[in-house]
């Protein structure tokens, strides 16, 4: 229980994906870290598609 | 392993075999295949006049003048506008290009051979930074200086390589490399060592002592010198990996100011193309935001073999002309192992434990990762007539990739 509100206070983030939201958490002091992770194909629907496709060959 | 696997393995195994070497000095129009009068080659994928940004309509106008075809830089532009001079992409015709990269028939170039498969690639001499045709500057001193560079800097390398015979450009470039050369912005290094081959045979031409002084010297202080060289080396290589059934490997990058425009080894004949973005640049003295015009030059051939902005971390030293940080460079040359196939065999980074470099973009993980090439690069004044504004960073515009993606898919029916 004591451990758990130590980590209450003393939170430690991991961001994943848009990084604006990790810079302002270590503006502010936050313990982050950043993963620096995109959608396939930044999220294009047909791209994804297309690469799908290509696996096959 | 797959149809593309097997054909991008091809392509590279091509790539990392290829030795260019410089063997000679010509006039365009005697060597570079389909150069003819009143045609200028440009950087970048073909484009009309019409379209042509303004540093590379400058430089346009210069070598209209350089050539004696107009006698202002004002009648050469009307000559352009009448249809008068034919346009066409240096990388159609075996050649690259800095910058605005044009190309006249008159113009000297170096000749460089792929010894292992056969290849011929051209690109003009190095004038130096700053006020010069490359940057679409076209005032008396810029074509003073290529008159000048016709006249006594070409004849002697002309009669230099007679005595040095082919000079082994990969190997100056693997040891620029491990001096600090990222080999697109910085190739300091690669130029002295260029220099050194050549100076002894300068001298045992027999030219005017004052003539082989005035020319060591003018490459000596040109830190750019090698670039020529570094380029037509890089897609001697490159063409070498091109035209393989099945391969994604991107074996040209290439910008005009107005378009980027990429060409991948299984689609021969075709470019892909999209908008230039404008480079993110460190200023030279006197010049400010605002002044700088867009992506531009066949220089990004370094980068599509894995050097300039791919081998930052070579050179730290050119993150400050670009902009950057040492661990900017560090996380550059990571980053572009994710959209790369393999590694460069025979051009290590000492900086990593003397990896290879990456090469080899595979348009598919460029799309899949959404990671776009980055880009070291020299950057132009707006307007024509101005120069060299600076050196900057770029990234490669996503849609020539999708472009390209979808062509392929097309094309190979999956």
């Amino acid at each position: 229980m004591k451990e758990h509100a130590r980590f209450l206070r003393e939170p430690k983030i991991i961001n994943v994906g848009a990084k604006h939201f990790y810079d302002d958490l270590k503006a502010q002091g936050a313990d982050s870290v950043h993963v620096d992770w995109r959608p396939p194909a930044g999220g294009d629907r047909e791209m994804a598609e297309l690469l799908d496709k290509l696996k096959k060959l | 392993m797959g149809k593309i696997e097997e054909a991008n393995e091809k392509a590279v195994k091509r790539i990392i075999e290829a030795k260019p070497v410089a063997i000679g000095i010509k006039k365009a129009k005697d060597v570079i295949p389909g150069m003819k009068e009143h045609m200028l080659l440009h950087a970048g994928p073909p484009i009309t006049w019409e379209r042509m940004c303004d540093p590379q309509r400058g430089a346009v106008m210069g070598a209209a003048v350089f050539e004696g075809w107009a006698d202002t830089p004002e009648e050469a532009a009307k000559m352009a506008e009448r249809g008068e001079i034919e346009f066409a992409a240096c990388h159609d015709h075996d050649s690259v290009g800095p910058m605005a990269g044009i190309t006249s028939p008159s113009m000297s170039v170096y000749m460089v051979k792929n010894e292992v498969h056969g290849n011929m690639t051209y690109c003009n001499l190095n004038e130096g930074l700053g006020k010069v045709l490359r940057y679409g500057a076209y005032s008396k001193e810029v074509l003073d200086r290529l008159r000048w560079m016709e006249s006594e800097m070409a004849p002697l390398l002309t009669e230099a390589f007679k005595r040095s015979g082919p000079i082994d450009l990969a190997g100056i470039m693997a040891k620029a490399l491990h001096m600090g050369d990222e080999l697109h912005c910085r190739n300091t290094a690669a130029s002295l060592i260029f220099l050194k081959a050549m100076a002894p045979h300068m001298v045992e031409t027999g030219f005017d002592r004052r003539v082989v002084g005035k020319v060591m010297k003018f490459m000596g202080e040109n830190e750019l010198t090698f670039l020529q060289l570094s380029m037509a080396a890089a897609k001697a290589a490159a063409d070498a990996g091109h035209g393989i059934e099945y391969s994604t490997i991107v074996t040209t990058m290439t910008r005009n100011g107005t378009d980027f425009g990429i060409r991948v080894s299984g689609l021969p004949g075709q470019w892909f193309t999209a908008p230039v973005a404008i480079p993110k640049t460190l200023f030279f003295p006197g010049f400010k935001e605002g002044d700088e015009g867009g992506d531009i030059g066949d220089s990004t051939i370094m980068e599509t073999m894995g050097f300039g902005n791919f081998a930052c971390i070579c050179a730290p030293a050119v993150v400050q002309v670009v902009g950057g940080t040492v661990k900017d460079a560090e996380n550059f040359t990571r980053e572009m192992r994710e959209i790369t196939a393999t590694k460069h065999k025979g051009f290590t980074i000492p900086y990593m434990n003397f990896e290879g470099t990456s090469l080899g973009i595979d348009i598919r993980k460029v799309v899949g990762t959404g990671i776009a090439p980055s880009i070291n690069t020299g950057v132009t004044h707006k307007k024509a007539g101005v120069g060299g504004v600076g050196f900057g960073l770029v990234r490669a515009p996503m849609d020539c990739f999708k472009k390209a993606l979808k062509a392929f898919t097309e094309k190979y029916g999956a």
